[in-house]
């Protein structure tokens, strides 16, 4: 069976490329102008859960009732998103549209032009652009091209869990840094197997931190490290002791696989996280009693990150107007509405803020407070193993002792100014 | 294929007068390519060509989205020269050495049980090979549940008084983990090649033996292991290659991250990594020729040791 897999592995990425080619001839044929007219495209994206990937296919089906002579392959990806794409792209036969992640790899693809421009499409067909708001719209623009839509995002805000709150006799949830270390202080009972805060300490559930202290990972225009900073090394410190003192632990600990789980499970007090945990906590803990609220504030901002996801049309696409009407219907007022309405994640468009869906499910009023104050979370291209494996190491190696926050955050800025200056 | 087989026949009859022994063999020669023809293609498109271009790739700077340029042999030393690649290799080889031994010792401890006439014979056999035909992926996956903080091992040792650690996010004990699972996988599949030796032994060497005296333990130390070389040699080479290409369990069991602080990261995953993760087609190139030459060196050890045959 191991020999079967490094087979796999050893014939690289030509097979993959030689493989996807073959399957993509099969697609190849069946795309193109039939002889009714029908444009076929593909839509590729991943999917938070079966049901995302059903309320999609249903959507797809009314875009299709009003353009008929377009019609949508839904393909989604299922783990490893981003490593099956490049191979798509190596295979020259990547979806016509695409779902581009914030982070990432999306600076690679737009760096590389394995996207393609829209400015041409949005001005030829009236798109409002300016209706959406310009930090996630920034995040898929270089150079004043635009490369991605955005269809939808969440930031990280704080989820508490009600019945341990009311159990550790705290009557509202924190709005600082100072309440929020004694309502993790408070909520940890070790023998409970139950703990303040339960998150993993990769650099996502971190850097907020930082921007709350007035610091940063880097200089807003990319160029510089900032991680040795005061401001910085004041916001690292504040979370990575949360761990030290023991109020905050890492998800195995409870035996959990991610902190939404360990929060579902009940073990977690809070839990920072963004609106995908909403419709998995419904699903698998619906007894989990849960509010939301905005990051408590730091000792000079309050600030989160926060997650847009855009589509994009790919350089592979044989049929890049249709695409652009796919996006259009899907991004448009209406369609975004739709998507809003399924709960999955809150709108990129200021004017859909106020949709009755938010009056009916006022737990995710807490989220939406936090979308003024929060930065869309990105890296420069070649950043991927820096932000997965560094800044993961280094803050593991902080939170078990091995190192202090000042060493850890010396060896990142080090690693980062050296990944910036290639 | 079809055509293959109508044809030769009716050529052999009209060339057949003619032909001297030589061309006959040469013509069979021919006849046995055709014959093999589709494997040797599938071979040379999906295998020997794939090694050969990750030889070429190991040449190149490419991110597999980018242009691919040529850099020489500049990979190799680069490689070398990252803390990284020796972490992978010591996981590795560390991982080799542990499970090879133990699970060829444990395959023919059990295989030797399993020859003998015990009830629920058949059981027992099925019971020790079904790891093997069972996915690798399901396996991991059900092993995340047995090493859980608050899993099946733990709870076994909580019984004796110990409590057990966070097997898979301590990087003191990840590896292990992956070994305990990984012999506990092979073995079995080990020892159905073990019981396939065992019988190829003729029972009247046992037989004189017994007549001469010797105990069950000499018999089985010294004619069992003696002529089941070639039996172990098989074994051990096959599970030197598997071992140093382990890449699944670790993947799926460190969740793609080789964690916890790259205490799983072995070198198939490292490559997987460098090529489809991290943009670093070259250097993952490199590090496949590289484990290439290792197994390769392995092997040969293995063969200078065990390879020869034994004759009674």
């Amino acid at each position: 069976m191991r020999t079967k897999h490094w087979k796999l592995m050893s014939k690289g990425a030509m097979v993959l490329a030689i493989a996807t080619l073959s399957a993509g001839c099969g697609a190849a044929s069946a795309q193109g102008n039939n002889s009714s007219g029908v444009v076929t495209i593909t839509l590729s994206g991943w999917t938070s859960s079966p049901v995302e990937a059903q309320l999609m296919t249903k959507e797809l089906g009314y875009f299709e009732k009003a353009y008929p002579k377009i019609h949508v392959n839904y393909r989604p990806i299922s783990g490893n998103y981003e490593a099956l794409l490049k191979t798509r792209f190596v295979a020259g036969d990547a979806p016509d549209v695409i779902y581009v992640n914030n982070g990432g790899e999306s600076s690679t693809f737009i760096a590389n032009k394995d996207l393609i421009p829209l400015n041409h499409y949005i001005k030829s067909s009236h798109f409002p652009i300016q209706d959406f708001y310009s930090s996630a719209l920034s995040l898929f623009s270089s150079h004043g091209q635009i490369y991605g839509i955005p269809k939808d995002q969440s930031p990280l805000a704080l989820f508490y869990n009600k019945t341990l709150f009311q159990k550790a006799g705290i009557t509202a949830p924190p709005t600082t840094w100072a309440e929020l270390a004694a309502d993790a202080k408070a909520l940890t009972k070790p023998a409970l197997h139950q703990y303040g805060l339960i998150n993993s300490v990769q650099e996502p559930r971190w850097a907020e931190f930082l921007l709350e202290s007035g610091g940063g990972v880097m200089n807003a225009a990319m160029t510089r490290m900032t991680l040795t900073s005061p401001a910085s090394l004041q916001g690292y410190r504040f979370f990575v002791n949360l761990y030290r003192d023991h109020y905050a632990t890492t998800p195995p600990t409870v035996g959990a696989q991610w902190g939404g789980q360990a929060f579902g499970m009940g073990d977690a007090g809070m839990v920072v996280s963004g609106n995908w945990l909403v419709p998995f906590l419904n699903q698998t803990y619906p007894h989990t009693q849960f509010g939301i609220v905005p990051m408590p504030k730091g000792p000079v901002n309050a600030e989160t990150l926060t997650f847009p996801v855009a589509y994009g049309i790919t350089k592979d696409s044989l049929h890049p107007q249709a695409s652009w009407t796919l996006i259009r219907y899907l991004t448009s007022k209406q369609g975004m509405t739709k998507w809003m309405n399924l709960g999955l994640a809150l709108p990129v468009r200021p004017s859909l803020i106020n949709l009755p869906y938010y009056a009916q499910h006022p737990v995710l009023q807490g989220l939406i407070a936090d979308l003024p104050q929060s930065q869309a979370w990105t890296f420069p291209p070649g950043f991927v193993e820096y932000v997965t494996t560094t800044m993961t190491n280094q803050t593991t190696l902080v939170i078990d002792g091995r190192e202090s926050a000042r060493q850890a955050l010396k060896v990142m800025q080090q690693d980062g100014t050296q990944l910036l200056g290639q | 294929m079809v055509k293959v087989v109508f044809n030769k026949p009716n050529q052999g009859l009209a060339l057949g007068t003619s032909m001297t022994g030589r061309a006959q063999a040469s013509r069979n020669g021919v006849t046995g390519y055709l014959f093999t023809a589709p494997t040797i293609i599938l071979l040379a498109l999906f295998t020997a060509g794939p090694a050969f271009y990750a030889f070429y790739l190991s040449f190149f700077s490419w991110s597999l989205l980018n242009h691919m340029h040529f850099v020489g042999l500049s990979n190799y030393p680069q490689l070398l020269e990252l803390p990284l690649f020796w972490i992978a290799v010591r996981n590795s080889v560390v991982f080799a050495f542990v499970v090879v031994p133990t699970q060829t010792l444990i395959a023919l401890g059990i295989a030797a049980i399993l020859n003998q006439k015990l009830p629920a014979r058949g059981f027992f056999r099925l019971a020790f090979f079904f790891p093997a035909i069972s996915s690798s992926a399901v396996i991991s996956i059900i092993f995340m549940w047995i090493y859980n903080k608050f899993g099946l091992l733990n709870s076994f040792l909580l019984l004796v008084g110990i409590h057990g650690p966070d097997w898979l996010s301590n990087p003191s004990f990840a590896l292990s983990a992956i070994m305990l699972m990984n012999i506990w996988t092979t073995a079995g599949y080990f020892t159905v090649v073990f019981l396939a030796g065992l019988q190829a032994i003729p029972v009247s060497l046992y037989e004189a033996a017994a007549i001469d005296g010797a105990g069950s333990w000499r018999m089985f130390s010294r004619i069992t292991v003696p002529l089941l070389r070639p039996t172990t040699f098989f074994v051990v080479v096959m599970g030197i290659i598997g071992t140093l290409q382990m890449f699944d369990q670790s993947f799926i069991l460190s969740q793609g991250t080789g964690g916890p602080l790259h205490s799983t990261t072995t070198l198939v995953l490292l490559v997987y990594q460098f090529i489809f993760s991290y943009g670093k087609v070259g250097l993952g190139a490199a590090a496949t020729v590289l484990l290439f030459m290792l197994i390769l060196a392995v092997t040969l050890a293995a063969n200078r040791w065990l390879g020869q045959t034994v004759d009674y």
